[in-house]
Order: C-alpha cells, then sequence, then structure tokens
C-alpha cells in the first residue's frame, strides 16, 4: 500500500476556516406543500444561494463572513427579508430590514424561520359595470329619489281623497313637466297638426309653448 | 407619520398606471424559458425503464429536466450564477446528485419534481478537478486530492473524507449492479475510487458507507496508464496510447488488463457495458472486452462527430450504437450483426453544424424498431428525434430547443416590411409623372387593389371566428364575446401574412448570441421565424470584445425594410478563432437568408454610416486595429462632401480618453486625432459601464416647466457620453459625462462607500445608476438631470462646439431601492412625448416598471399645495415596490442580463425586450394606452346599446303615430 488513503470522521456542522453557514426555516402556508421545489433563499441578491429542503428548512453555505439580506424567491408568496450579520468568528445575528434606517437594530432569533407575509397580488381588479353601482351611484339616486316620489306620491294619495285634498292645498310650486309622447312625437314624426293639450302653463314656461 | 401617509396615498393615485389586469395576461407579452446550453446531460430511466427526463446541468448553472415527450422544462433550479465552473452531477434511482461552485457544494435533487433532498459543503478550498458517483443513498465526491462519502437521505455534513495521495487521475465510478459479478470483491459495494499514476500504477478503492475500504484496494501496475488518454465507460478503464494500443482494464479487484492493437483516435465512453468507441480521423472503431479478450466489433470507414450506444432488452450484445457524422448525418448499428439498421439525414434541421452530443434510448417493448435519439448539437439546440429502422426517410422530430437564446448577446427590432395596401400607397407617391389621365387610372387602380385585400381578409378573418367558435359550444355568450374580441388581438396574426400592422407594433425580434446562431422572432407569440448559423460549416466562431472586455457579437441594420422592392440587410460582425480576422455576414433580417460574407482584418470598431448611398444602403464604417479606415460596401468616390464623424476612445484601466476625427474625402475615409483627454483614473479604478445615446433618441419637449411659468431647458447634448468608473478598493462610483466631440468634461460625480453591481441608464438630459451602497447596506438610485439655465438656446440643433449660453447645471438625487437590481433599462417611445419608465430586473424574477417621475431629481423636498396641484410627485426616500408593479406579474424570469425597448407605431407604446438566461416581451404603456382604446373597452355593449337605441326609437315612433291617429279621431 504505497498509496496512502486516510478516512477522517467529522461531524462539525461549520467548515472550520472563516466560512460559515446560513440556517433556518422557511414556514410556508399550510397545505401549500408544492412549494419547496420553486423556492429559494437568495444572499445579497443571489451572491449566496440556498435551497429548502421538503420540510421547509435550508442552510446556504460558504458563506464569508459580513451583512447579508437574506431573501426568499417565490412566486407565490411574498415574504419579508431579513439581515444576517455573521462575525468574523462565525457569531451571527439576525434582525429586521428597515431600509429608511440602516443603523437600527430590531433583534430576531436565529436560525431565521422566514414566514409567508401573504399570496403574491400581481393583478388590479378591473372595474366591472354592475348595475348597482349604477342604480347607486349619487347622480342616480338624485333624479331618482325624487321621480318616485313624483310618481308615488299622487298613487298613494288617489286612495284618499282628504289627503288629495290637503296636497291640493299645500300650494305646491308646480312643475312644467312636458308630455313625453309628445315630445317624441317632435322628434321622430312627422308635424303633428292634432288638437294639443297643453298641461300646466301657469308659469307660462317658454318650452312649452307647442304650435297648435 | 400622518405626513407619510398622506404622501403614500398621493403617489397609490399616480401608481395603477403602470399595473395590469388579470384579463391581459399573455395578451400583450410572452415568456421564455432556457435551461443554458448544456455541460452534462443523460437520460432518466428511473421508472421502469420509460424515459421520461433528461436529466442535465448547463453552462448556466442550471440544473433541470427537460420532459422527452414535449421538451419543456420539467423542473429547473437555478445555482449560484456567479460561478464559471461547469456543474457535475451523478444520478441514482431517486435523486440526481450535483456538485458546483468549484467542488465545494454538493446538492441532491430529486428527480421528479426537483426539490432538493440534501445538501453538504465540502471545503472553504475550491478545487478544479470534480468527479461524483453516486448509487442508492451513497455518494461520493472526488474534489482535488480529497474524497467526499455523504450517505443517508436527511443529512447536512458528509460522513467521511479521505485524502487521495499521490495521483495523477482520480474518478468515482458507478457500477451497475447488474455488472457486480458474483465472486469479485467488489460485491458489497456499488462505488469504486479509481486513482492512477502516470505510466505507473492504476488503484481501484471499493467505496462505502464507512469509507474507503483499504482492504478491498487493489493496485495494478499500469505502464500503460496516462490521465490524458483513459475514459471510464461503465465499468471498464480503457485507455489508448498514443501509438494505437488499446487497453481495458474492468473496475473488479480480480481484473487483469488488456492490450489490443488498435487505430489511434480519441475514445469516447458509451453506455454499453465493456464497449468503448475510438474515434479516428478517418475511420471509427468500437471494441468491446469479451472475458481476457478486445474485439474489433464495428468498424466504420469515416470520423464521427458523436457516437453513443444502448442495450437493447437489458443485454450487452444485442446493444446498437448512433453516430453522427458530416455533420448532419445519422446512422444506427447492430452491434450483434455489424450491420448498419438505419440511417438518415437531416434536411429539416437547419442546423449545418456538428452534433456534439447524441443519446439514444432502447425502444419500448410495443415499438421495437423505434429508437429515440436526442441530438444536441454544437450550437446548443437539443432535438429530439423518432428514428424507426424500419422505415426509411427522415427521422421524425418531436421537439427542438434553442438553448443559445440563453446567451443573447444584441437585440434589435425591425420593422416589417409595407404590407402590400401600404406598399401600393408609397408606390403611387413614389412613382413619376403620368399626367391626369394616367394618375386617375392608378388612383382607380390601386384602390381597386386595396378593396379587393379588404375583401379577402375580411373573409380570413370570418373564418378562422367560425372555426374558432365551433370550436367551443359549450361557452356561453360572454365567452363568445370574448373570443370575437381577442379575435383582434395576436391570435389571428399567426395565419396572416409577414408585414406591419396598422400601429407598427407588431416587429422582427433580431436576436445575436454568443453561440454564433442568430435568430429572428415574431415578437406577437416570440415564435422563431428563423435562425442562422453563421458559423456553418466551419468552426471558427468566437465573439468580439468590446473595449471593456465583454464579449459581443454586434449587428447593424444597414437597411430596413421600410422600402419596397429593396431586400433589407443587416450585417454581423465576428471574430475568426482561427485567423483572427472579423468576419463580416450581411443577411436578410426577415429572411435569415445570407447575401453575403466578407472578412477583414482585426478591427477596432465598426459602426453605420449615418447617411445613405445608392438604394437607401447605409455602409458600415470599418475602423481596423492598424488605424485604417474601411468601408462596406465601399463609398462612390463622387460621393458628396459629408460633416466628419468623431470617435471617442477609453482605456477602460487608466481613464485616457482620445477623440478623433473621421473625415471622408472622395469616398476615403481617414481618422485624425481631435483631442486627449485623462480621466485620471486611481490604482485600482476602472470603468465598468461607457454608455453614449441612441443616435434616434427624440426629446419631445426642449424644458420643464417650472412652477413660477419659467421654463428650465434641459441640456440635451446627442454627442454626450457617460462613464462609469469604480474603484473595489476605495469603494468609489465616479459618473463622467464627457462630450465625445469635442472632449469637454460637462459632468463628473462621485459616490463614495459603494461598491457593485452598478447599473446605468443614459437617456435625454438625464443619467440614472444603480449601485450597492456599503454604507447604508442596501441598494441605491441616483438620477442626475443636466439643465442649461432659464435662456431658450438659439439653436435648435446642438453643436458641441458651440458653446452653450450657461455651463450645464446638474441636479443630483438618490432614492433608495429595497431590492437588488440585475438589469435596468428605459422605455422608448416614437416622439420622445410619453414619460419614460424604468424597467429593473429584480433577483427574484420580477420585471419592476416605475415611471421617471419618481426616479426624479426634481421632486420637491418642501412640498406646497401649488404643486399639489401641478401634479407634481414630493421627494420620498424610498421607492416603493409593488408587486403588482411587475409587468411579467408571475412570469418569472431570472439572470436577466439586459433590458431593451423599442418603439412602435404608437407613441405611448413601448415595445420591451429583456434577455439573459430568460427571455421576456411585453408592451409597455408608460403613460397609459392615451393613442387608442382602452383594450377593456366594451365594443359589443357599446353596440348593442345603440342598435336598442335604434330599435327603441323606431318603435317609440310608430307608437306615437298610432297614437296621434287614436287622438285625432277621438
Amino acid at each position: 500500500m504505497r498509496l496512502l488513503l486516510v478516512a477522517v470522521f467529522l461531524w462539525a456542522t461549520v467548515s472550520a476556516d472563516g466560512l460559515y453557514s446560513v440556517e433556518g426555516t422557511v414556514v410556508y402556508p399550510r397545505g401549500d406543500s408544492s412549494l419547496p421545489a420553486n423556492t429559494r433563499i437568495l444572499l445579497n441578491y443571489g451572491k449566496y444561494v440556498g435551497f429548502p429542503r421538503e420540510d421547509g428548512t435550508f442552510s446556504v453555505n460558504g458563506v464569508a463572513p459580513g451583512s447579508y439580506i437574506v431573501q426568499v424567491e417565490n412566486v407565490d408568496y411574498v415574504f419579508e427579508p431579513v439581515r444576517v450579520d455573521i462575525t468574523a468568528s462565525g457569531k451571527m445575528r439576525t434582525r429586521k430590514i428597515i431600509t429608511m434606517q440602516p443603523g437600527a437594530v430590531h433583534q430576531l432569533p436565529y436560525p431565521l424561520k422566514l414566514q409567508a407575509r401573504e399570496s403574491t397580488k400581481y393583478f388590479r381588479k378591473r372595474e366591472e359595470w354592475r348595475v348597482t353601482d349604477v342604480l347607486f351611484s349619487p347622480m342616480v339616486l338624485m333624479i331618482a329619489l325624487p321621480l318616485g316620489i313624483m310618481l308615488i306620491l299622487p298613487k298613494l294619495t288617489a286612495n284618499d281623497p282628504e289627503l288629495q285634498k290637503e296636497m291640493e292645498n299645500m300650494q305646491l310650486p308646480k312643475m312644467d313637466m312636458p308630455d313625453m309622447s309628445d315630445m317624441m312625437a317632435n322628434f321622430f314624426g312627422p308635424k303633428t297638426t292634432g288638437t294639443k293639450k297643453i298641461t300646466g302653463g301657469k308659469t307660462g314656461n317658454a318650452g312649452q309653448k307647442k304650435k297648435n | 407619520q400622518m405626513g407619510w401617509v398622506h404622501l403614500g396615498a398621493c403617489l397609490l393615485l399616480i401608481s395603477p398606471v403602470l399595473s395590469l389586469f388579470e384579463d391581459q395576461v399573455g395578451k400583450f407579452d410572452w415568456r421564455q424559458r432556457f435551461v443554458g446550453c448544456p455541460s452534462q446531460v443523460s437520460l432518466d430511466k428511473s421508472r421502469g425503464g420509460r424515459i421520461d427526463n433528461i436529466l442535465l446541468a448547463s453552462k448556466e448553472q442550471a440544473v433541470a429536466a427537460i420532459s422527452l415527450n414535449n421538451g419543456d422544462i420539467a423542473w429547473r433550479r437555478l445555482q449560484e450564477s456567479n460561478v464559471t465552473d461547469d456543474i457535475s452531477f451523478a444520478a441514482t434511482e431517486q435523486l440526481m446528485v450535483t456538485v458546483s461552485d468549484s467542488g465545494r457544494s454538493v446538492r441532491a435533487w430529486e428527480k421528479r419534481k426537483g426539490g432538493l433532498r440534501w445538501s453538504v459543503w465540502l471545503s472553504d478550498t475550491p478545487s478544479t478537478s470534480v468527479s461524483v458517483g453516486a448509487t442508492g443513498d451513497l455518494a461520493a465526491v472526488v474534489s482535488g486530492n480529497t474524497i467526499y462519502g455523504i450517505e443517508g437521505s436527511d443529512i447536512t455534513t458528509y460522513s467521511w473524507k479521505g485524502v487521495i495521495t499521490k495521483s495523477d487521475w482520480s474518478r468515482v465510478s458507478t457500477m451497475a449492479s447488474s455488472a457486480t459479478g458474483s465472486g469479485s470483491s467488489l460485491l458489497r459495494s456499488e462505488l469504486v475510487l479509481v486513482t492512477g499514476i502516470n505510466l505507473q500504477k492504476v488503484t481501484l478503492t471499493p467505496i462505502d458507507a464507512s469509507g474507503l475500504s483499504s482492504e478491498g484496494s487493489v493496485s495494478i501496475s499500469a505502464t500503460w496508464f496516462h490521465s490524458e488518454r483513459c475514459v471510464i465507460s461503465r465499468e471498464t478503464l480503457w485507455c489508448l496510447s498514443s501509438t494505437g494500443s488499446l487497453t481495458a482494464l474492468p473496475l473488479s479487484t480480480s481484473a487483469k488488463s488488456t492490450t489490443f492493437t488498435a487505430k489511434s483516435g480519441i475514445l469516447r465512453p458509451l453506455s454499453i457495458s465493456n464497449t468503448v468507441a475510438v474515434v479516428g480521423e478517418s475511420e471509427t472503431n468500437v471494441y468491446r472486452l469479451t472475458g481476457t479478450e478486445i474485439k474489433k466489433v464495428l468498424s466504420l470507414p469515416f470520423s464521427v462527430d458523436s457516437i453513443e450506444g444502448v442495450a437493447v432488452d437489458g443485454e450487452n450484445e444485442k446493444g446498437v450504437i448512433v453516430v453522427a457524422h458530416s455533420i448532419y448525418n445519422l446512422a444506427v448499428y447492430d452491434l450483434e450483426k455489424a450491420t448498419q439498421l438505419a440511417k438518415a439525414t437531416l434536411h429539416s434541421s437547419p442546423a449545418r453544424v456538428p452534433i456534439s452530443t447524441l443519446l439514444i434510448s432502447s425502444p419500448s417493448s410495443s415499438s421495437p424498431s423505434e429508437f429515440q435519439i436526442v441530438a444536441i448539437s454544437s450550437d446548443c439546440r437539443i432535438e429530439s428525434l423518432v428514428l424507426d429502422v424500419k422505415q426509411t426517410g427522415e427521422p421524425f422530430i418531436e421537439w427542438t430547443r434553442e438553448e443559445a437564446l440563453a446567451r443573447v448577446s444584441k437585440a434589435e427590432m425591425l420593422d416589417l416590411p409595407l404590407s402590400e395596401l401600404q406598399a401600393s400607397i408609397e408606390s403611387e407617391f413614389e412613382g413619376g409623372d403620368l399626367g391626369i389621365v394616367g394618375a386617375f387610372i392608378r388612383r382607380v387602380t390601386t384602390q381597386a387593389h386595396q378593396v379587393k385585400r379588404w375583401a379577402i381578409q375580411t373573409s380570413h378573418q370570418l373564418m378562422s371566428l367560425s372555426s374558432s367558435l365551433s370550436f367551443g359550444r359549450s361557452g356561453n355568450l360572454a365567452e363568445i364575446l370574448g373570443r370575437i374580441r381577442n379575435q383582434d388581438g395576436i391570435r389571428a396574426s399567426r395565419s396572416e401574412p409577414f408585414e406591419r400592422d396598422f400601429f407598427n407594433t407588431r416587429k422582427l425580434v433580431l436576436l445575436t448570441t454568443l453561440e454564433g446562431v442568430i435568430y429572428g422572432l415574431d415578437n406577437a407569440d416570440g415564435r422563431m421565424v428563423w435562425r442562422l448559423n453563421v458559423d456553418e460549416g466551419s468552426t471558427h466562431f468566437s465573439p468580439l470584445k468590446s473595449q471593456l472586455g465583454e464579449e459581443t457579437v454586434p449587428v447593424y441594420i444597414q437597411r430596413t425594410a421600410v422600402h419596397p422592392g429593396l431586400n433589407p440587410i443587416a450585417t454581423a460582425v465576428y471574430k475568426d478563432k482561427k485567423s483572427l480576422e472579423a468576419v463580416l455576414v450581411s443577411f436578410d433580417p426577415m429572411t435569415g437568408k445570407v447575401m453575403s460574407t466578407r472578412r477583414t482584418p482585426p478591427v477596432k470598431r465598426v459602426d453605420v454610416l449615418p447617411k445613405e448611398i445608392a438604394d437607401h444602403l447605409h455602409p458600415l464604417v470599418i475602423v481596423l486595429k492598424s488605424g485604417k479606415v474601411v468601408f462596406e460596401p465601399e463609398l462612390p468616390a463622387n460621393m458628396k462632401a459629408m460633416p466628419p464623424l468623431h470617435v471617442m476612445d477609453i482605456d477602460p484601466e487608466t481613464g485616457a480618453l482620445e477623440g478623433m476625427e473621421l473625415s471622408i474625402v472622395n469616398g476615403v475615409g481617414s481618422l485624425s486625432k481631435r483631442w486627449t483627454g485623462d480621466l485620471s483614473f486611481e490604482k485600482d479604478e476602472k470603468a465598468i459601464i461607457v454608455q453614449g445615446k441612441p443616435a434616434t433618441q427624440r426629446v419631445h419637449s426642449r424644458g420643464r416647466v417650472l412652477l413660477d411659468r419659467n421654463v428650465h431647458y434641459k441640456y440635451i447634448n446627442p454627442n454626450l457620453v457617460a462613464i462609469a468608473s469604480l474603484d473595489e478598493v476605495r469603494q468609489t462610483l465616479s459618473i463622467h459625462l464627457i462630450d465625445s466631440v469635442s472632449g469637454q468634461i460637462v459632468h463628473t460625480g462621485r459616490v463614495t462607500k459603494v461598491t457593485g453591481p452598478v447599473h446605468l441608464v443614459h437617456c435625454e438630459h438625464w443619467v440614472t445608476y444603480s449601485y450597492w451602497s456599503e454604507k447604508n447596506r442596501r441598494t441605491e438610485l441616483g438620477i442626475l438631470e443636466l439643465y442649461e439655465g432659464d435662456e431658450l438656446p438659439e439653436s435648435n440643433v446642438f453643436d458641441s462646439f458651440v458653446p452653450t449660453l450657461h455651463q450645464p447645471t446638474a441636479i443630483v438625487a438618490s432614492y433608495i431601492f429595497s431590492q437588488g437590481i440585475e438589469a435596468m433599462g428605459v422605455s422608448e417611445t416614437e416622439q420622445g412625448a410619453t414619460t419614460r419608465s424604468l424597467v429593473m430586473a429584480l433577483p427574484f424574477g420580477g420585471l419592476f416598471e416605475v415611471t421617471r417621475r419618481f426616479v426624479d431629481a426634481t421632486r420637491p423636498v418642501e412640498f406646497t399645495q401649488e404643486m399639489r396641484e401641478e401634479g407634481m410627485v414630493p421627494y420620498m426616500p424610498e421607492i416603493p415596490i409593488a408587486t403588482e408593479d411587475m409587468v411579467n406579474y408571475n412570469q418569472s424570469v431570472f439572470n436577466i442580463k439586459t433590458i431593451k425597448a423599442f418603439p412602435s407605431g404608437l407613441e405611448s407604446t413601448s415595445l420591451m425586450l429583456a434577455y439573459g438566461l430568460d427571455m421576456f416581451y411585453t408592451r409597455l404603456t408608460p403613460s397609459g394606452t392615451f393613442d387608442i382604446l382602452k383594450d377593456d373597452y366594451d365594443t359589443g355593449l357599446i353596440t348593442l346599446v345603440l342598435v336598442a337605441l335604434f330599435v327603441g326609437s323606431y318603435v317609440c315612433k310608430r307608437i306615437v303615430k298610432r297614437n296621434s291617429i287614436k287622438a285625432a279621431w277621438a
């Protein structure tokens, strides 16, 4: 045996000369088991890459001491990124990322626990045309409500002669409502020469004068 | 705090313009995913012998499985992209074990879905020679002179490691279980470490879960061994000496080496046990070791490009060999009878380059004569074909993948030829004087043509509409309406001729790749229109090197397709690897047909002359390394004098600048030095980005109106070049703006405590740059805008030699960007009136669009009511990143290198292409689609309302008429 083969058993988790592992767990929403296969852990936007195992645990290996942003890349869920600082001696410190105050320390536990915040929304909802939208718009309400009162009130009072009398005595300002059929006829039909009743006419509205 | 909420609300009001609706998915966009050029491939034979996937590792650091049925990516995992070493892998029943990052990182993937089973970090020291073997739960990796054993299924570290001393060559070999014959001491192990010392000996050591078993190891004296001339083909080590003596050593401890006098050549391993191929210069032989004897089992009288074999029905003797030779000929041989089973010529395959890798699967029992073959050509095209040995003729091509598209160098979008209609209108105006009668006749005939064309087109549309309607009869009314509406989208365009559409949004995407293939894609759906390998027939292609050291294959448009009757011409330039000459390949960008190929001595710089010669052709200006200037095609001697062109040179190491003037007299160009400058770089400083402005870029408004109704005039200098230089040691980023004609340094800015990656966009009167701030440990975005002053410049045309009224002033602002940036691009529209927007590729796969109104140096810090009325956006330190602003929604794209946008015929619309490993195309509408109807414009509803009104009024009219008659009678 000239060729020397030496087997050495190693049980340490951290490599010896200055490169470290960042470990943690990705916590997925319940019931979504297909996720680990399309998730990656990015340190400083891909300088180091890690992949979660089926149970969500991951370790990013061979990381040099420094400060890193740890981010979960997943197309379906949004994860909060965290910052991990590794000292030259291999000590880990995890904290929240506050972009506005990079110096602020808001410590988080290590190993990392990266939880899905929400499912990612990529689309805005298209405005749909709905009948209720039209009905409840203020303009329609403003027109429809008085119209309704105008139409319904006479009907209500029709059965009650006393009320009717009272209403007449109220001396409401009477409006000159143009006759719809008359208007239509003027618009579409030939010049009508038939007898036409002029409704109202007390205020002498100019638009109401029709050639008879 | 309240203030921020308020401002946030203010921003929300502006941003929705950019986001997408769910029903717009895939309407204007497409994505293509690639795995990259494969460096190692194998067929996945896991599931009961039925081959499902091709497992591969690529040069782009991807590990992937491609479905053998349709060529789609079954799964793909991207490892660290900043590594350049190839990934090597070994597959077991369940797993694919990969070694990446210079032999330091081992990962095991589930073969079916691509989930990670375990990952192990081996050592911190990188090594160049890597070998991996795996079987069952055991994997062994040789990295440098150390061997690691990894055993188990849920592990984080290796089980053992051993040092290999004194060896020139070491490999881990996997023994197929059938080969571990009885009586052999290797029975309990299926992995063997094979080490060798040149011209001395070979040592075989069995590997098992507890380590290397030194008792089982045997050393065989082997004077025939040489690390450069040996391969392991399945369970046998084969060595071929330079004199042609072939030695085989079965990898079992009891075995002895056998030597045979063969022809010299190159050893190629085969997937059949005890068999190897020797590819000579004019012949190819296949040898087999049976017992202690080597036999020549197949001899072919030609050299092959690649060779592979497969055992049929699990029996080695019944093996089948497939070879690719003479570039695109395939042949299948029976090893038992040494006869040719079938041969085929891949006529339909456009690749006229050698096939570098072949894979063949043994036929299934249901169709014993059909072989599935996967051929990977040297230009990264993966092709799957089915060859039936009982039938003659072309093999059936199941699918192809163009992996060269993962290495795109340059992209252009070209206008399509005018449609017949547009061309006829053009020609009507271009024709000479015909007199009144002639002109009238021409007018009538063209219009008759137009009517005819319209009729044909409409009938086509109706046909396709009716066929699409009849397909889905079950659909309700809304679905049918939706289908009608979609008709005028992309879908109908496929059947139409390849010509310009009304708004000129349909273009040809011209892509050059670093693999020597040029592609023409249809931007409507991303399908390949043509492909052209400029390297056909030779293997001398290599990309040019840019001044900054990047590989590039530039392409120049010499004539566009807008001239009816004249072919468009584009020219790509590359370097001949052997002679170092530059090769110019001119081709028709609409069809991909090569028109001419010319060679010139090594070039320094190539560009298009901004002047047409005869037939609307723009000649190429080629500055040779020798300093000589040539034109392609040559200029006519009687060409009118034209103003001199200016060329700027930069030494990226020292920052020395040189301005040269190219004057053309009587068709002869000469280069003379005009000015020299120096950016005086520090010792470690280097220019990393040099970016001018596209010559065609337009700036719509010359000024920016201030709040007090004064105008701030922009400094719009088309000759301005932005140079970014980075000092990695002192962590300083400098942005220099230099007039390339006069040599004037317009502006120099410095940012300290920053490192890369740096990206820069130079456009109109502004420069945006992104960098990593080491101080704040986040990505930041800088914006620099140049203004000339409050007085309107006298001339409408900028002249570098005429000093501006005032020294241009720079306004600078910087923003926090809470994501990394992989690439940055800017939208481009026809007139430049639309607000531009920046598009950034984010590392997690998104393409983020942000309007220039946010990335603006003039956003006021103190915000007043007046400013709000003007619609200004107040300064906020952070650029908000919302997932709704991703133009590629959930169609993630990775390792994007470039984002480029091109104008369309619509001012509102910019056509954007992002490419890198993946490719994504979409339309950008930075200010909304203000010049066309919204795509959710409900034509159906409006038609319905109109019809109802019409009918209603008619009915009313009838009723009124009847009523009036009644009334008259009453």
